[in-house]
């Protein structure tokens, strides 16, 4: 969807993990990398 | 707008009067916005304008303007009580109520763009991010944070 806006993606980042919030009973069983993420970012640039 | 997305707006601004002061400012949206800014910020660049698109009540145009103080800052979001609150709080930024979709500004005119937790409520996520790309300047840079998986 970025691609065809014309905006080109330079890279992803992990910004805020679920698991930060969530109550210690309430989490679910962490990943092999031990994140839950929950909101990602991506960067692109204007082609 | 989407019904959903009206249903969006109508929270917002509901919401707005306390919004600053929700336990999940702290918990959950300052630390989305002290992370974007930081990737911004990692990318080197010295943006001279700079377009939050879901502005709120403008808690990370206020980060961004202690990072970058010569940018000229602006802010669009649909809740008119959003913009409210910024307003009051005395927000340096040219704030306008509009969607991601309609964004009112001329083609080239910002060279870093921002967006936290606001694009799973666009009502057309390519039309907003066409617009996005109109206002960019050329090479100019999107920074979008969203829930997982963004597409």
């Amino acid at each position: 969807m970025l691609a065809a806006a014309g905006l080109d993606v330079q890279g992803w980042a992990p910004v805020f993990d679920l698991d930060l919030i969530l109550p210690l009973r309430r989490r679910p069983p962490r990943p092999p990398l031990g994140r839950v993420p929950l909101v990602t970012a991506v960067i692109a640039r204007a082609a | 707008m989407s019904s959903g997305a009206d249903r969006d707006v109508g929270r917002f601004d509901h919401w707005a009067p306390e919004y600053d002061r929700d336990r999940l400012q702290l918990r959950f949206f300052g630390p989305v916005h002290a992370r974007t800014l930081e990737l911004a910020v990692g990318l080197g660049i010295m943006p001279q304008r700079v377009l939050d698109i879901g502005c709120g009540t403008g808690a990370l145009l206020w980060s961004v303007s202690g990072q970058w103080p010569g940018a000229a800052l602006a802010g669009v979001d649909p809740a008119a009580g959003m913009l409210r609150a910024a307003r009051q709080a005395g927000l340096p930024a040219g704030l306008v109520q509009a969607t991601a979709a309609g964004l009112p500004f001329a083609g080239a005119t910002f060279d870093l763009v921002i967006s936290t937790v606001s694009f799973h409520h666009w009502a057309s996520q390519r039309d907003g991010l066409a617009e996005v790309r109109r206002v960019l300047a050329p090479g100019g840079l999107f920074v979008l944070a969203d829930l997982h998986a963004v597409g």
